[in-house]
């Protein structure tokens, strides 16, 4: 049996009002969260994208608090999953249980907090693989099954995952296969120093900030249609092609940092991230096409859980964010003279 | 798609002011592209052009200009092949005018919509039609100039600059090889020159032979006409030149017979000897034409049935005499005179017809000895100034771009003027000639000098070469004929210069009473190793121009001496250009590195034939 979807297909929206709609959810989320701009617009993107973003920052910066307020700006089911070593499958996606109904015994699925709009998997490589996978599986394909028996998420679907790069002892490191399914890795950097100010000014003091509702889950979903049918020119296009094949070291003319420093490039979901990211990315600028600008602004969340070190690099203590860097300004967008 | 269907499309959907600035975007685009390949193009030729300047400083390179020329050629080929080739396309000028305008990629992405069709989807055609108008809008309302700019590469400017500086001074710095250059090119214009000289000889040599067939003639013309067409094609190579010049040389002496102008003198006398015989006249053939000797021998033998015995007597002993005149430079002819003496005295005496035929006989055969011997004496003096030609144009070939001798600068103080010189007017050679009084040697010296400052362009008169010969050959022949007349064995530059073929047509014929032998004296131990071409004689800038040694043309001074005379023209004392040779040998020591062993010894050898008076 399969339960069917209660979210309606969208109605169209004009790009206008797209952009409107993706100001005001920032301002929304802005006006809890400080600072983070970046990652505000990152999240949004994979949001918009119908896809999953992995958040990858120390405790306390204010992930769990960014899923939060998007969810209460947006309107959408909101649950968290805390993800330890003996978080079982049956925990994210739910169980079977019995229940006497008319006087019979029978079984139900009883929905895990998978069941969400907007789920928040905190530190989701504390957990075992088999219950990471069981999560990832979710994430993939919008459904689970449960004893042969499928359930379908509700749409918008999507997953934060966090994960801390401190304290790895005892930790589960997710898989390049599984990394390959986040749309986004985006970095929570630290607050600057005004910001931290701000965020002193904002949680200690008397005030209660409360987010209003800037977009409904319909809102969501058009706002998602609306981004695909962006037009990307075909020298963007291979622009953003060039950018992937430049991440792997057998590539032709690779840089001189991913020759050294690279196992393996992204795949090709990562052109996929960069391209749609930079659609995205384009019509919260206004565009109403892709520019280069766009698939540069968007390479470094697409690409960089995409890209592998070797041991080489990470004995130099490389990252990927340099990587992508160094990718961007060696790899021509176009010859004009 | 071609620029055509999407300039249509782009009126259609952007409207023609879009496409216009289109295009003006483009022609700016192409101006850009043009100029920077205009910029390496020139940068290379630069380079190549300093590349060639460089390899003709290794190498004397004649074609260094032409290929400097081809150079430039090649690069502006390459800049209109490369210009025409960047020519940019509306898409190239829209993807352009996106990075240069910040355009963020509008009008490339509006070309590439234009050029596909609508889509069906209504929310991606909404979406297009979005994307159209903001580039349209964008488009409008940029600022043409501030795209594609020209500018100039800064790799082939450096290059380039790099390349010209070199090529400066290359420019600038004196190129040794030039100076082989234009020793080459004098070369070849000497050897040009040479060529042309020895043409035309060989064309008098074919000339003069014209009606009479003759082997050694043919062979003679035919070698010449072939060193000329050598130095024509390859005159640049001096010493090659000069080796070709010298093979003929040695050629042309096999030719020569040493007694060729006892020959020549000889030939002359006898057949005005012979013509004076013949005829019984005796101003018969006074130019002494062989020819004319034959033809009267011809005659004579027409006349020999119609004689009385006492004239064909009298022609037999005129005969006679010649035949023992000429027996000791023209022995052929003088046999077949003889025998044609003998004959008609023969003829004379008995009067049978058959004596009478026979003499005629001998005359007809005396006759033809006579023409042979004078085609002989074509051929040596076609041999002559053959020699002459190539003497002189291996002189010139030698000397061509080089400084000349005087040139160093020899002052004309030390020179000896002719006043020095004995004046020949009181010498009166024996007889009735006067080949002294035909020479001004006292006055001779100071035109001596002339010949010698004009071949010196340096501006400082070679007094000394000019002096000597002036002085020496004015006085010594002119004196010592007159003092001793008849007796002296030297005496022969009397001689020598009494029997000459003067310019003015005329005929000296210096006879004297003494024996023959003084004119042999001279001829054969001072004259015979030094050669001047007789037809340059009193050229000015000759060295070997001996002024006063000249007469008055046109006066025939005949002489009834016994004695020979010859036409010595081409020939000249080698004490009266000593003086020439020694300053040369002098010039040529200091100038250049010899031994001092070998100096003494060249010195040594010109101070021993030095004259001591």
């Amino acid at each position: 049996m399969t339960e069917q979807s209660t979210v309606t297909p969208p109605e169209p929206i004009a790009p206008e009002r797209f952009s409107e709609l993706a100001t005001a959810i920032e301002t929304e989320v802005g006006r809890f969260i400080v600072g983070q701009n970046q990652l505000v617009r990152q999240t949004l993107i994979s949001l918009l994208a119908g896809s999953h973003a992995l958040l990858e920052g120390v405790p306390g910066l204010g992930k769990t608090m960014l899923v939060r307020t998007i969810s209460e700006a947006l309107d959408l089911g909101f649950s968290r999953i805390q993800f330890t070593p003996d978080l079982m499958p049956a925990d994210i996606v739910g169980t079977n249980i019995i229940v006497e109904e008319g006087g019979e015994r029978r079984f139900r699925f009883q929905q895990g907090p998978i069941f969400s709009n907007l789920v928040l998997a905190d530190e989701i490589n504390r957990a075992t693989p088999k219950t990471q996978s069981a999560l990832l599986e979710a994430m993939q394909e919008h459904r689970v099954t449960v004893a042969k028996q499928q359930y379908t998420l509700s749409e918008p679907f999507f997953v934060l995952a966090t994960q801390n790069p401190l304290e790895m002892e005892g930790t589960y490191p997710l898989p390049e296969a599984q990394l390959d399914r986040f749309f986004f890795k985006v970095d929570v950097p630290f607050p600057t120093e005004a910001e931290l100010i701000e965020i002193m000014a904002r949680t200690t003091g008397a005030e209660r900030i409360t987010v209003h509702q800037a977009a409904t889950g319909a809102d969501i979903l058009a706002m998602q249609a609306l981004a695909r049918d962006v037009p990307i020119a075909s020298h963007v296009m291979a622009y953003a092609v060039r950018i992937l094949r430049a991440t792997h070291p057998d590539s032709e003319n690779p840089p001189d940092l991913v020759s050294r420093y690279v196992r393996y490039g992204g795949s090709p979901r990562g052109a996929q991230a960069m391209v749609l990211g930079a659609k995205i990315h384009a019509l919260l600028d206004g565009r109403f096409n892709v520019a280069f600008s766009d698939v540069q602004a968007v390479a470094a969340p697409a690409l960089r859980h995409r890209i592998i070190l070797n041991f080489e690099g990470e004995a130099e203590g490389i990252n990927s964010d340099s990587v992508v860097r160094a990718i961007i300004a060696e790899t021509p967008t176009e010859p004009v003279e | 798609m071609t620029d055509r269907i999407l300039a249509a499309s782009i009126v259609e959907h952007l409207g023609p002011d879009a496409l216009q600035r289109l295009r003006s975007l483009r022609r700016r685009l192409w101006l850009r592209r043009s100029l920077r390949v205009a910029v390496i193009a020139t940068a290379a030729m630069i380079g190549g052009i300093a590349l060639v300047q460089l390899a003709a400083r290794t190498v004397a390179l004649e074609v260094a200009p032409w290929l400097m020329a081809g150079v430039a050629g090649v690069a502006f080929v390459a800049w209109a092949i490369a210009s025409w080739r960047a020519r940019p396309s509306l898409t190239d000028a829209a993807r352009g005018a996106d990075a240069e305008l910040a355009l963020r990629e509008r009008l490339g992405t509006a070309l590439e919509l234009i050029a596909e069709p609508v889509p069906e989807d209504p929310l991606a055609a909404e979406m297009a039609e979005r994307q159209l108008a903001d580039a349209r809008t964008r488009l409008a309302s940029a600022d043409l100039r501030a795209a594609f700019r020209p500018h100039v590469a800064r790799r082939p400017s450096a290059a380039g600059a790099i390349a010209m500086a070199l090529l400066i001074v290359l420019i600038v710095w004196p190129n040794p090889q030039d100076e082989i250059l234009r020793d080459r090119q004098a070369a070849r214009d000497a050897s040009r020159q040479v060529a042309e000289r020895i043409e035309e000889v060989a064309r008098d040599a074919e000339k003069q032979g014209a009606d009479t067939p003759d082997p050694r003639r043919d062979a003679l013309v035919e070698q010449l006409r072939r060193l000329a067409r050598q130095l024509r094609e390859g005159g640049d190579d001096r010493q090659d030149v000069l080796a070709k010049i010298g093979a003929v040389q040695e050629e042309l002496s096999r030719l020569t017979d040493p007694q060729a102008a006892v020959k020549d003198a000889g030939l002359t006398q006898l057949a005005q000897q012979i013509s004076k015989a013949a005829t019984g006249k005796e101003d018969a053939n006074p130019e002494g034409d062989p020819d004319q000797a034959a033809k009267d021998l011809e005659a004579l033998k027409d006349q020999v049935k119609q004689m009385s015995s006492a004239q064909a007597a009298a022609r037999a002993e005129a005969l006679q005499r010649a035949a023992q005149g000429a027996a000791g430079t023209q022995p052929e002819v003088a046999q077949r005179l003889a025998e044609a003496a003998d004959a008609l005295d023969r003829a004379a005496r008995t009067g049978s017809p058959q004596d009478q035929q026979a003499a005629e006989d001998a005359l007809q055969r005396a006759a033809d000895a006579t023409r042979a011997a004078d085609q002989d004496r074509q051929l040596q003096r076609s041999v002559a100034r053959a020699q002459s030609a190539l003497q002189d144009g291996a002189r010139q070939v030698a000397r061509a771009g080089q400084p000349q001798p005087g040139s160093s600068g020899q002052p004309g103080s030390s020179g000896q003027p002719g006043g020095s010189g004995q004046p020949g007017g009181s010498g009166q050679p024996g007889g009735s000639g006067q080949p002294g009084a035909s020479g001004q040697p006292g006055a001779s010296g100071q035109p001596g000098g002339q010949p010698g400052s004009s071949g010196q362009p340096g501006g400082q008169p070679g007094g000394q070469p000019g002096g000597q010969p002036g002085g020496q050959p004015g006085g010594q022949p002119g004196g010592q004929p007159g003092s001793q007349p008849g007796t002296g064995g030297q005496l022969g530059g009397g001689g020598g210069t009494t029997v000459r073929r003067i310019p003015g047509g005329g005929v000296r014929i210096g006879s004297f009473d003494g024996p023959s032998q003084g004119n042999k004296g001279v001829t054969v131990t001072g004259l015979d190793d030094i050669f001047a071409p007789f037809d340059r004689i009193g050229e000015p800038g000759d060295p070997s121009y001996i002024a006063g040694q000249g007469g008055d043309g046109g006066q025939d001074q005949t002489g009834s001496g016994s004695g020979v005379g010859f036409d010595n023209d081409a020939l000249v004392p080698y004490r009266s250009v000593l003086g020439l040779f020694l300053d040369f040998a002098n010039f040529q020591l200091d100038r250049q590195q010899v031994p001092i062993t070998l100096k003494d010894l060249v010195r040594d050898y010109f101070s021993r034939l030095e004259p001591t008076e």
